[in-house]
């Protein structure tokens, strides 16, 4: 294992000799061709058999005002990290909130990691209203 | 024993090394196309984005082809590559405001994450991090003002634009500045831009062609393993 990513309510298991229960939320764990990692991730289950060199995340991120609403659009204009906490992912779009947009969102998102080049954000459109600014990793 | 003390270590490794910062992210592509019922459409959506790093200047340009049935349902195909031209990731999203699902499918995994997503017509779509300030801690950002920026015609549409502009406290000539261009008619944004200090993106659409899309566009492959999210 060499750095790595894994989920909340997470383990890892290494060819069967080691296991580890409920890491650290929002570390990560690399997965070697010859590894397996489970992870629940954000509610579900995620397997992973010989997946090579990819890494999986996921990862919060907190936004807060200015909030501008637009007809049909909210727009949340800067980051909400508590204090000592940085977020992975800076941007994205999702849904929804009516009839009105809150002072603070945190959303998830799937960080992809191919190993060729830096990380991806996927937005996966887990937003919701939340008090902030909240931790982010 | 010494195979223990090897594993102890290795993992006591694993758990310094993940309390390291993470490296920068490049965003997936962004939502251009609402998940709005009644225009079928297909389209290119094409960004590029750059910002200044510790070590120079990183980009990063998204290419994606975009549909939408006349149910709403948007598929997105997207292609993330790095400033020297190296795919990082592709994958495709599905959403389904019928079904009331978003997949994304990792299609070199094959894996797909599953959502919810909400059934009404009626809601409302959140961008998040309008602006480049958004990340950009070295200054303290104002309040964001909006303006109607006027009309124009892209791909032979006319979109109407919105500017949103933030300045830099105490220092009135460094600004955020982003505009989006947005057809009601046709339930899309054409055109976004935006520049700040540090950073510069943009998000156009080109081949834009109406018309329902092959319905299989919209069906998940058998060969896929699907993992349902709910959220935390």
């Amino acid at each position: 294992v060499d750095g790595g990513h894994v989920n909340p309510n997470s383990y890892i298991s290494v060819t069967n000799s080691q296991t580890l229960d409920d890491p650290t939320d929002g570390t990560d764990y690399a997965v070697n061709s010859d590894e397996e990692v489970f992870c629940s991730g954000v509610g579900g289950l995620v397997y992973l058999q010989d997946p090579g060199p990819t890494v999986l995340r996921i990862a919060t991120t907190y936004f807060g005002p200015p909030v501008v609403q637009t007809d049909d659009k909210c727009y949340w204009g800067s980051l909400a990290c508590s204090p000592g906490t940085h977020p992975t992912c800076q941007v994205g779009s999702g849904y929804t909130f009516a009839p009105t947009c809150p002072q603070y969102v945190k959303t998830d998102y799937l960080v992809v990691n191919t190993g060729v080049t830096a990380p991806v954000c996927i937005g996966i459109g887990l937003i919701f209203a939340a008090s902030g600014p909240g931790p982010c990793n | 024993m010494t195979a223990w003390l090897t594993l102890s270590v290795a993992f006591v490794a694993v758990l310094v090394s993940a309390q390291t910062a993470h490296p920068p992210a490049t965003p997936g592509a962004a939502l251009l196309v609402l998940p709005r019922s009644g225009v079928p459409i297909s389209l290119e959506q094409i960004e590029e984005r750059w910002r200044q790093g510790k070590d120079g200047g990183d980009s990063a340009e998204i290419k994606s082809q975009v549909c939408r049935d006349s149910a709403g349902r948007v598929r997105i195909d997207a292609e993330v590559r790095d400033g020297s031209g190296r795919s990082a990731t592709r994958y495709a999203e599905l959403i389904d405001p019928v079904a009331g699902s978003r997949v994304v499918l990792l299609t070199a995994e094959k894996i797909g994450y599953r959502t919810p997503f909400p059934k009404s017509d009626q809601s409302k779509f959140a961008f998040l991090g309008l602006g480049q300030s958004s990340w950009d801690s070295s200054h303290k950002w104002g309040p964001a003002t909006t303006e109607a920026v006027g009309k124009r015609t892209i791909q032979g549409v006319g979109f109407e634009g919105t500017r949103f502009i933030r300045v830099a406290e105490g220092e009135p000539g460094l600004t955020d500045t982003n505009e989006q261009w947005y057809s009601d008619e046709l339930k899309l944004i054409g055109l976004l831009t935006g520049s700040a200090p540090l950073e510069r993106y943009s998000a156009h659409i080109q081949g834009l062609r109406p018309g329902e899309p092959d319905p299989a566009f919209f069906t998940i492959p058998a060969e896929y393993r699907i993992i349902d999210l709910q959220g935390r």
